[in-house]
């Protein structure tokens, strides 16, 4: 049976991790696969390698001033790519445009309509702006698909759903006033985490109004709270019917992860992932885009994208 | 500037200065309803005395 999930996971993007102890380490996507095998999803979902993405279809997104800033940080080899969160190392550009490779390779196949769906854990780069990074994101990969949706497919009307921790703010404001860009994220409140934004009156602005849903959650917000907020992503997403679905599952949501409070267990992770399949099958053709996001307890995130892997490979039943 | 690798940080201070709070909140219960079951103690006794010694 041909499978309808490719899996981007090799050595270079295994390369996008920062030293010294930071929290985005190098080991994050081996703490994935060892849960993928042992759960044996690799045997049911294609793997694929991925490639560099070029400069300019980096700069389809970021304004190329940056892109060319960490080619300079990155050959340099230290110093900080933003304000302290997100430091250079020698080859970060090359692992940050691999991250950015394998999201536009995904992207093609699914319109080629040789796959349905992807995942890529290491991906999903959700807070680095067009003209900067922050908070451990160089290139914003999910950006980069949404201007290529627009600029070399022709799909204007996208979904962005995002359960990660932190807001989403790297794509948030790039299409605050964006009348296509349908815009759902669950995180923890602004006021009590990084990056402070995402407040629940941001619905967009201009031509974008009503078009974004923010929805902040109390530190110690749990499942049950999660499951009851997702019937207003849902519905979001009814109202606006996108043509294709691009889903960040950070796994910082989940208890125990050492940067952030909520509360969740992986299973908030898999139910979100199936109910985007259902509604990439009504409205987007079954096409949607996974990335890992966030997540810097090993466990909690094997555990979490694990599920999201899992309800993808399922996603047509 | 807030930042993400030390938010977490900042935030369990918050959190512990939160949870001080709330112990600190306990232990003034405590105390004050320690003082009053000392108080009606003495009370009690003051009054048993006082019908004895009448």
């Amino acid at each position: 049976m041909k499978s309808e999930v490719l899996l981007y996971v090799d050595e270079a993007l295994g390369r996008y991790g920062f030293p010294d102890g930071h929290p985005w380490g190098t080991d994050r996507q081996n703490a994935f696969w060892r849960e993928a095998t042992n759960q044996k999803l690799d045997k049911s979902a294609a793997l694929s390698g991925s490639r560099a993405a070029s400069a300019g279809e980096i700069a389809r997104f970021h304004g190329e001033e940056h892109v060319q800033r960490v080619h300079q940080l990155s050959d340099l080899g230290h110093g900080s790519i933003d304000y302290g969160d997100t430091p250079a190392f020698p080859g970060v550009y090359e692992a940050s445009a691999h991250v950015v490779g394998a999201a536009l390779d995904g992207l093609a196949r699914i319109m080629a309509g040789e796959v349905l769906r992807t995942f890529q854990p290491i991906g999903g780069l959700h807070h680095a702006s067009r003209d900067n990074a922050a908070g451990f994101c160089v290139f914003n990969d999910c950006g980069v698909v949404i201007d290529t949706l627009r600029s070399q497919y022709g799909i204007r009307r996208v979904a962005y759903v995002d359960i990660d921790v932190h807001h989403g703010d790297g794509l948030y404001y790039p299409y605050e006033s964006d009348a296509d860009l349908v815009y759902a994220d669950i995180h923890e409140d602004g006021r009590f985490l990084y990056p402070g934004t995402g407040a629940e009156t941001e619905r967009g602005k201009g031509a974008g109004a009503g078009l974004k849903l923010n929805i902040p959650m109390k530190p110690g917000a749990g499942n049950a709270e999660f499951m009851a907020e997702w019937e207003r992503v849902e519905a979001h997403l009814r109202a606006h019917k996108p043509e294709f679905i691009v889903f960040q599952a950070g796994a910082d949501s989940i208890a125990g992860d050492p940067l952030a409070h909520l509360q969740y267990t992986p299973e908030t992770h898999a139910h979100a992932a199936r109910r985007l399949c259902v509604l990439a099958n009504e409205m987007c053709q079954g096409r949607i885009m996974g990335f890992g996001g966030g997540g810097y307890n090993r466990t909690n995130l094997a555990l979490g994208w694990c599920g999201v892997l899992d309800a993808f490979i399922r996603g047509s039943e | 500037m807030l930042l993400k690798s030390t938010a977490a940080t900042e935030d369990t201070e918050a959190t512990e200065k939160n949870k001080t709070g709330s112990l600190g909140f306990w232990k003034v219960t405590s105390f004050v309803v320690m003082y009053l079951t000392l108080l009606f103690s003495v009370f009690s006794v003051t009054s048993v005395a006082k019908k004895v010694l009448t």
